[in-house]
């Protein structure tokens, strides 16, 4: 019997693989393996003979190309690491067989409500099965979903000889979340021409665009105060910088979190319309890209 | 010594863009040390990630056999842009063009995350077909 694309997921989600931004090590949490080494067993018991990990914590595999044409290589990706922000220890997953609408308690902590209200797209999941966490930690489906589903197409590339294809590689990458997904990354190894990312949110979407963004420090050296000086000839720094602060209009201001964070968090898509110049969501954004 | 700095990001889909931010905050800052004639500044500007369109352009039917493939796999394609910083973008620059795929999950990072499997099967679908379109186009 075949895993299904849920099956798998609702495996993977309840391992650990929470990376850390303060560790230096590579992968930046041990954990991450567990799931790792799981992916390359269970890849190689599907028959992707070449499957393996490699000494960065990096999952590498190939679905053979079944065709004379010449197909460029292209190469499916997720990563196996859940996000710093919240607990991903003891995931419980809860399965809402054929949601009938409305909002949604979450079973381990009343407290945590899905709100159609906040949560619009739970419209469009009238009669399907959800998943969802017990309300103690995050789920993992960013991007333990994209996982699941590129190692279920795997096996149906590699099974279903009515499918034409040219060679597939896999990557399943750690520490994404903390922005060092693909800092080891063997991309000779990989050896694709194109690839795509299992990582975004409502089905349907296809994203080819992201900011460019420049960090921007100023430094500023005022006048101390020195006996002999006169008072009037004090100029605070940090009295500058604030000046300069409050004259910054409001898409350029100065980060809060000094910490690197996960910058996949509540990634949001906007329809491009002209230049789309719009920065407003900056609380967001400081959240996800670490300094 | 009396110092101070302001660490920030500027952001714009554009290179142009980003220069034109740039260039608006040394204005300011320029500005404001002009009232205070022992003070000085200075601004440095350190590259963090850049559009990954500039990339993806070059090699368009990424993106198109991708929507193609969303459609065959029962969907309407949304086309849309990723704020911050992704694997995507990085590999695209370190040679290898990526586009971003959905995969089905929402309020990512949060104890309210939830995925339906309807979701994830389409997402399996997509794979499968932009997997036949690479060969039926090649
Ligand atoms: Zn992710």
């Amino acid at each position: 019997m075949t895993d299904t694309v849920l099956d798998r997921f609702l495996r993977y989600v309840q391992i650990d693989t929470q990376s850390d931004p303060a560790s230096p090590a590579q992968p930046s949490t041990e954990k991450q393996k567990t799931l790792s080494r799981l992916l390359v067993s269970e890849l190689r018991a599907i028959g992707f003979a070449d499957a393996e990990m490699d000494s960065n914590g990096y999952v590498y595999a190939t679905v053979p190309a079944n065709t004379d044409k010449d197909v460029p290589v292209i190469c499916f990706c997720s990563h196996v690491d859940t996000a710093p922000d919240f607990s991903g220890t003891g995931v419980k997953p809860q399965i809402i067989k054929n949601y009938a609408g409305g909002d949604i308690t979450l079973v381990g902590d009343k407290s945590r409500v899905i709100r159609v209200s906040e949560h619009p797209e739970l419209n469009n999941q009238i009669g399907n099965d959800l998943i969802t966490t017990d309300g103690t930690t995050l789920l993992g489906a960013d991007d333990k979903a994209g996982v699941a589903e590129i190692v279920t197409a795997a096996e149906i590339l590699l099974k279903d000889k009515s499918i034409p294809h040219g060679a597939i590689k896999l990557l399943f990458t750690p520490d994404e979340e903390i922005g060092r997904g693909v800092d080891k990354v063997d991309l000779k190894k990989l050896g694709a021409r194109f690839a795509y990312t299992m990582d975004g949110e409502t089905a349907g979407t296809i994203e080819d665009e992201t900011f460019s963004a420049d960090g921007l420090e100023i430094s500023i050296t005022g006048v101390a105060m020195h006996p002999g000086f006169a008072k009037g000839r004090m100029e605070n720094a940090i009295k500058i910088a604030g000046e300069i602060i409050a004259r910054l209009p409001h898409d350029v201001s100065p980060r809060r979190h000094r910490r690197p964070r996960g910058f996949c968090a509540s990634r949001r898509r906007d329809r491009l319309d002209g230049k789309g110049n719009d920065f407003h969501d900056r609380a967001r954004f400081h959240r996800r890209w670490p300094p | 010594m009396e110092k101070a700095t302001i660490s920030m990001i500027v952001r714009d889909f554009t290179v142009a863009g980003l220069h034109e931010k740039e260039a608006m905050v040394d204005e300011i800052a320029k500005a404001v040390i002009a009232n205070y004639p022992g003070s000085s500044y200075r601004i440095a500007v350190k590259e963090q990630y850049r559009n990954m369109k500039e990339v993806l352009d070059k090699n368009p039917e990424i993106v198109e056999f991708a929507v193609e493939a969303i459609r065959r796999a029962g969907m309407e394609p949304v086309r849309g842009s990723i704020r911050g910083g992704t694997d995507g973008s990085r590999l695209s620059f370190m040679g290898l063009p990526t586009a971003n795929i959905f995969a089905g999950g929402h309020a990512f990072h949060s104890p309210l995350e939830w995925i339906s499997r309807q979701d994830m099967e389409k997402a399996v679908s997509t794979i499968v077909e932009l997997a036949r379109l690479w060969e039926e186009r090649a």
